[in-house]
């Protein structure tokens, strides 16, 4: 029995670093780097993505044109426009005379939403009433038109506060955890790790087979000596040496470029990157060995890739989706990775937590290996 | 330069549409992922916030209180876990089961009449995912004030806190579904998807199997074999638009208010830009993989992120809202928005009809510019 | 039979098409240099040169679909350049791989040329009948252009190339990749067209098709080497090829002693014979006596277009390789070095080989040989395990390609088609990975890339990519990385297509070397030459093997009164008409 154990243990350690599989693997690293296509995927998404999301698309609603048709004229209904006016979410104040006006400019888009200030206005908050004003909002955009809503709301609670006494009700208190001042970036910039991560990984793998059948490269390497597992393994190698590396530097990027404030254990994150990319690998290398050519290749990815952004949690919440399709949301890495994220940066999460969402994502790495290993080898005749 | 000759064109016509039904990727990207990206536009990407969990802490035994707790527990947006302490809510919120904690204080009933004690209900909400935050803390103090007053009952302003109230009425969609917005928005990357990937991907194809050389060496002109390619996959994307507006229609309830007629011509309008953009890139690439990039890079991204239908233009940074006047998405939204659910507006239809042909004009200027009638281009 | 061509002046003397001072560069590449040539009408003019000769750059430019930077041309009495479209209403153009739209049937492809060149419809319905009849598509006229075979295929763009009723029709490499059966077919048509008076250009890297054309241009390097006649070429080497046979010695060993001797300028392999031929005309009594001296018989023989091709050249390479140098002898158990035994694989319905069983000797140079479609290419892949067999087994070096697969493969070494050499990568790093992934480390993998450098010469373009070196270097290189790990076995798929006859004959030194030294070579290709080359050929079709024997032996085979020397291609070709023949008519149609 002594015997046995350490020659298992020497043959795998052989295998590991063999010849065959080494030059595999060199080989691998070396076309993924030199390809000047991949090379451009590499370097040109992680910026463009940097950009748009961090400074450019947001949730958020600024710089949007409001109408108002002020009917009263009075003390608190001036008061009501002036802050408007000064509020830093509005783009353009339109005032508008007439009610057919005011309805127009929604119609045609120009205004997201209008305010109708009618007459009696600060004559009811001078007499210590409540007086309506009816918002008028563009239901094409919806969500925007919301948020909007809300930003006037919270302008209104602060109108005729002199008027009453100071003494007055607070129906709640507000408060912001983990990122007090909702600072989007804090929420953008580290799940664009986890993006990035993704995309790389998954755009490397899905690449490696169908580039070597292009080119004619593939047949040699059946040939050769190296069986299917050398083969699986050295394609993963690529995107487990160069995703990390994207994902580090958006990592860093947030903590110092944007100063995200980063509360949790630094290596687990590090090997939380590691367990994801596993877990994309395996879909990435389905991909590339059904696909003849690197244009299947990319569009496979393509298609796998946008749903698995759409669900994943990082544009609109998972929960808001039906509940079939929340089941289904659990095998994409993404949507793991992003609360691992969250709970790295802000809110600090200890181990145990932080493994309630790792471990699915070692469930997936591991399915998707193995199903990976199995069409590869079927593949390969 | 031969003239221009109807017999050939409707030949190479046929031969396209004959190419396209038997082609595997037509039926991916023309049929399939319209119903997926339709699909996940429906569904999995949705702004309306429902069954968001959070926790609810009841340090009083009142009656009122208990009253307040009911109407949390009734609302469709919230999840609503009950605690007893604190400290598991807050254990709670850090990892991540709820989003949220409102506290219902132990002198409940006492602040209600002096408000000096403080406000009625504590909201912390989860700040990791910010847009989620500030629908929750929106929600959850909107149930408060809701509660005040159908209960307390006066709407004087000193009980209920409120000088003014604000009454929304959302116009063309009464009902705030998302999906309203966001279907529209879905038609239009289906169409980019035809119209730019799809077509970039075919003609570029067509030069690496040599068959573009074959029929160069015979006297069909340049506009002709374009043309020959194009046409198909307008009527194409013609189609789709239909099936996209039938499902949206039938399946996802979304209303057309305005006419099938309008809808189809301005989506016509749309394929100009779009299919222009689809050549022009396939004529500079000549490669099926590297046009397949190209589309992706400049046609669907563009359509996702400046079109205006998932995130709003006016809240870019002005080098990006001014990038966004070139993208015909943006304008194909606008006015699909419009069709579906407010109508026939033509004062909105017309502008953006007349911003896409100009800018489906300059992609074909551009791709008529570089296509040449010999294969190195001299 | 009503014509195909236009009614034109059928005197064998009208000019159809002239060029003069065409040159044409691409970036720092000079494609063509400074040619001139005319080219009769009712003639099979062919265009003959190696890859990379300029042929398809002549050809577009004549179909005015390249414009030349200097130069003027004349394609049926118009311009190229400046009357493009009266260019193209007058010649029919085939392009390299055939410009046919696979998706669409054999008639729809037919339909779509007939349009395109704004045939009536009256006119359209008689064509169609003539061209299916011609090119013997009739029964196929619906199947999809992707399904034909590829011969078929080959007639297909005929026709629709012919769909004008040109003048001039211009084929570029239609014979490639296609096994001498179906260009038989395609001759035989061209043939038909010349005698109506069509010119016709056939482009080809393929130098015995040159003999039968009337007339040749010689291209090599974008230069016109020669343009006449080709036995007017042949000719100049009348008295100065011979043969050479020796009972009992190795005709390899004769070869390499010959080409060492100053007088022999070129020398090749023919069947058990070897192929000599001197530098000059006296040299003939020299060799004579070195005949004698060698106990070898030597008998005169015609020459061939390809020794006045080489000669034209500068003559062959020499006959030693240094490659082998340091090679040890293989020595194998039993002496078998590849076996396949009741081998079959099917796909789907189809039975790609049909119970297929051969052995092949340690040091033998073994061909696999066939028509496109015969099976070839299936055995070929299952025995060096690309392919897993769906039933009977494959065995390399004794060893199961199934069963002990890493020392199975260990034992072969590959060399595919157009060479899959990773162009990402340089040179050095191909070589590094090649050694590498089969099982070679440390000092002994530098050794032997060094000895691979040095062996080649590949010294200066160690850090080129491979894509950026010249054809025989790119060939060198790829034969370097199939033998790094000294492989008992070599497999050549198609190793010389394209492929100019210098770098041809120094490809096959090396081999030889390696034969000297136990090496066993498999080798698959379309070029009878090679097959000449062989120890024994294997021929294949319809998945079944139908001969196995010398080069000789085959020909001996069909050898008759009205054909009593035949070459390899016509042994070829009758022994799968004979096969035919057996099987009744219903494959006829399928070539």
């Amino acid at each position: 029995m002594k015997n046995a154990k350490p020659s298992q243990l020497k043959r795998l350690i052989d295998f590991l670093f063999s010849p065959i599989l080494r030059a595999q693997i060199v080989k691998e690293v070396l076309c993924t780097l030199r390809d000047p296509r991949s090379r451009m995927s590499l370097i040109v998404p992680p910026i463009l993505q940097l950009v748009l999301f961090a400074f450019a698309v947001t949730l958020d609603v600024t710089n949007v044109n409001i109408g108002v048709l002020d009917m009263d004229g009075g003390r608190y209904s001036q008061e009501f426009v002036t802050t408007l006016n000064e509020a830093k979410f509005v783009g353009k104040l339109y005032i508008v005379h007439s009610q057919k006006e005011l309805e127009d400019q929604i119609e045609t888009g120009k205004t997201i939403a209008s305010v109708n200030i009618p007459q009696g206005f600060s004559a009811k908050i001078i007499g210590g009433g409540t007086a309506t004003a009816q918002v008028i909002i563009d239901g094409r955009r919806a969500n925007s038109g919301q948020i909007v809503f809300s930003y006037i709301q919270a302008i209104v609670s602060n109108i005729g506060a002199n008027a009453v006494p100071a003494n007055r009700l607070q129906p709640s208190s507000i408060r912001f955890w983990f990122n007090p001042s909702l600072i989007y970036q804090w929420f953008t910039v580290p799940s664009l790790a986890a993006v990035l991560v993704t995309m790389t990984a998954l755009g490397i793998t899905s690449m490696s087979i169908a580039r070597e059948r292009e080119l004619g490269t593939f047949d040699q390497l059946l040939v050769s000596p190296a069986n299917y597992v050398e083969i699986i393994i050295a394609k993963t190698m690529p995107a487990l040496i160069i995703a990390p590396i994207m994902g580090m530097m958006m990592v860093f990027a947030a903590i110092f470029l944007f100063g995200v404030p980063f509360k949790g254990n630094f290596l687990l994150l590090v090997l939380c990157i590691y367990v994801h990319i596993f877990a994309v690998v395996g879909i990435g290398l389905i991909i590339s060995a059904i696909s003849q050519t690197q244009q299947q290749a990319i569009l496979g990815m393509f298609t796998i890739a946008v749903p698995m952004m759409l669900m994943s949690g990082f544009s609109t919440p998972t929960e808001n989706m039906p509940l079939f399709m929340q089941y289904i949301a659990e095998a994409i890495p993404n949507k793991h990775t992003l609360l691992i994220l969250q709970g790295s940066f802000l809110k600090g999460q200890g181990f145990a937590d932080i493994f309630t969402n790792l471990w699915p994502l070692i469930v997936t790495g591991i399915v998707g290996l193995s199903a990976a290993t199995i069409i590869v080898r079927n593949r390969l005749q | 330069m031969a003239k221009f000759d109807f017999v050939r064109l409707g030949a190479l016509i046929r031969k396209e549409t004959v190419q396209m039904l038997r082609d595997p990727s037509t039926i991916l990207v023309a049929f399939l992922l319209p119903v997926i990206l339709l699909l996940l536009f429906a569904f999995a990407v949705s702004l309306d916030i429902k069954n968001l969990p959070i926790a609810l802490v009841r340090e009083s035994d009142s009656v009122k209180s208990q009253s307040l707790a009911a109407a949390y527990q009734g609302t469709k947006f919230f999840v609503v876990h009950d605690e007893t302490s604190q400290q598991k809510a807050r254990d709670l919120m850090v990892s991540g089961k709820v989003r949220g904690i409102v506290t219902i204080p132990h002198n409940f009933d006492a602040r209600l009449t002096s408000p000096s004690l403080g406000p009625l209900v504590e909201i912390i909400s989860d700040g990791a995912q910010p847009n989620t935050a500030r629908f929750i803390a929106g929600a959850a103090s909107s149930v408060v004030q809701e509660w005040l007053a159908q209960t307390v009952g006066s709407k004087n302003a000193q009980t209920t806190g409120q000088q003014v109230n604000l009454i929304p009425r959302y116009w063309f969609n009464a009902e705030i579904e998302s999906r309203r917005t966001l279907i529209p928005g879905a038609i239009a990357i289906v169409m980019t998807m035809i119209g730019t990937l799809l077509t970039a991907m075919v003609v570029a194809r067509e030069w690496e199997r040599g068959t573009m050389e074959a029929i160069m060496a015979t006297p069909a002109n340049t506009a002709e074999i374009l043309f020959g390619k194009l046409l198909p996959y307008f009527g194409l994307g013609m189609m789709a638009t239909l099936i996209c507006g039938v499902l949206a229609t039938a399946a996802f309830s979304v209303p057309l208010r305005g006419s099938w007629l309008a809808l189809m011509a301005f989506s016509s309008a749309f394929l100009i830009p779009a299919l222009g953009q689809g050549l022009l890139i396939s004529i500079v690439t000549k490669n099926q993989f590297a046009a397949a990039q190209l589309a992706l890079f400049t046609g669907f991204l563009p359509a996702m992120m400046f079109s205006g239908f998932l995130y709003e233009i006016s809240s870019m940074p002005l080098p990006l809202r001014i990038l966004s006047q070139i993208v015909a998405a943006r304008y194909y939204v606008s006015g699909l928005r419009t069709v579906f659910l407010v109508g026939d507006v033509w004062k909105v239809l017309i502008p953006n009809i007349l911003y896409m042909l100009a800018i489906g004009a300059f992609f074909f200027f551009l791709a008529w510019r570089n296509s040449s009638k010999t294969l190195d281009g001299k | 039979m009503q014509p195909l061509a236009q009614n034109i002046n059928n005197g064998n003397d009208n000019v159809s098409v002239t060029f003069s001072q065409l040159t044409k560069n691409f970036g720092a590449v000079r494609a063509l240099d400074n040619i001139s040539a005319n080219i009769m009408a009712g003639r099979l003019t062919g265009i003959v040169g190696p890859d990379g000769a300029g042929k398809t750059t002549l050809l577009r430019i004549l179909a005015s679909l390249l414009r030349a930077d200097t130069g003027t041309a004349k394609v049926a009495d118009f311009d190229p350049k400046t009357q493009a479209d009266l260019v193209k209403d007058n010649i029919g153009y085939m392009p390299q791989r055939f410009g046919l739209y696979e998706d669409l049937s054999v008639m729809d492809n037919l339909v779509l040329y007939s349009k395109l060149r704004k045939v009536s419809a009256e006119n359209a319905k008689r064509l169609f009948a003539k061209l299916l009849d011609f090119t013997r598509l009739e029964p196929f006229s619906n199947r999809l252009a992707g399904a034909l075979s590829g011969g078929m295929k080959q007639k297909l763009g005929l026709a629709c190339a012919l769909m004008g009723e040109p003048r001039v029709l211009l084929l570029d490499e239609p014979g490639v990749g296609v096994d001498p059966v179906s260009r038989q077919e395609l001759w035989r048509m061209v043939e038909a067209l010349t005698d109506e008076g069509m010119a016709v250009v056939w482009s080809t890297s393929y130098l015995d098709e040159a003999e039968r054309c009337a007339s040749v241009i010689l291209l090599n390097e974008g230069k016109i080497l020669f343009d006449g006649a080709p036995e007017t070429l042949t000719k100049t080497l009348a008295g100065r090829s011979f043969l050479v046979h020796g009972e009992n010695r190795d005709k390899r060993e004769i070869l390499r002693t010959a080409l060492l001797q100053p007088f022999v300028s070129d020398g090749v392999i023919q069947g058990s014979a070897v192929r000599l031929v001197c530098k000059h005309l006296e040299d003939s009594i020299e060799l004579k006596q070195f005949c004698k001296t060698q106990k070898v018989s030597l008998s005169l023989t015609e020459p061939r277009f390809e020794d006045a091709f080489v000669d034209l050249l500068g003559g062959g390479p020499g006959g030693h390789t240094p490659l082998t140098d340091n090679f040890e002898t293989i020595s194998l158990e039993n002496e078998i070095a590849v076996r396949c035994t009741n081998l079959s694989k099917t796909f789907g319905e189809f039975k790609a080989t049909n119970d297929v069983s051969f052995e092949v000797r340690r040091g033998e140079i073994f061909g696999l040989l066939g028509p496109n479609g015969a099976g070839k290419s299936t055995t070929f892949k299952m025995l060096c395990g690309l392919l897993r067999p769906t039933s009977g087994i494959a065995q390399v070096a004794g060893f199961d390609l199934r069963k002990a697969t890493r020392k199975a493969k260990s034992n072969l070494g590959y060399m595919a088609q157009k060479f899959s050499l990773y162009g990402l990568m340089s040179v050095r790093q191909n070589l590094d990975f090649s050694a590498g992934v089969y099982g070679l480390d440390g000092e002994l993998k530098t050794a032997r890339i060094n000895e691979m450098i040095d062996a080649f010469h590949l010294k200066k373009y160690l850090d080129f990519s491979p894509e950026d070196l010249p054809l025989g270097f790119k060939q060198r290189l790829a034969l370097a990385c199939s033998l790094m790990h000294r492989p008992s076995v070599l497999f050549l798929d198609e190793p010389t297509s394209g492929v100019d006859p210098l770098t041809r004959r120094e490809f096959w030194n090396h081999i030889n070397g390696l034969v000297n030294k136990g090496v066993t070579i498999m080798v698959t290709t379309h070029f009878m030459e090679e097959a000449e080359y062989c120890d024994r050929v294997a021929m294949m079709y319809g998945g079944k093997l139908i001969a196995l024997d010398t080069p000789d032996g085959l020909k001996s085979i069909v050898t008759s009164k009205e054909l009593p020397n035949p070459s390899m291609e016509q042994a070829f070709i009758r022994l799968i008409e004979r096969v035919d023949a057996q099987n009744g008519a219903a494959k006829n149609g399928e070539i």
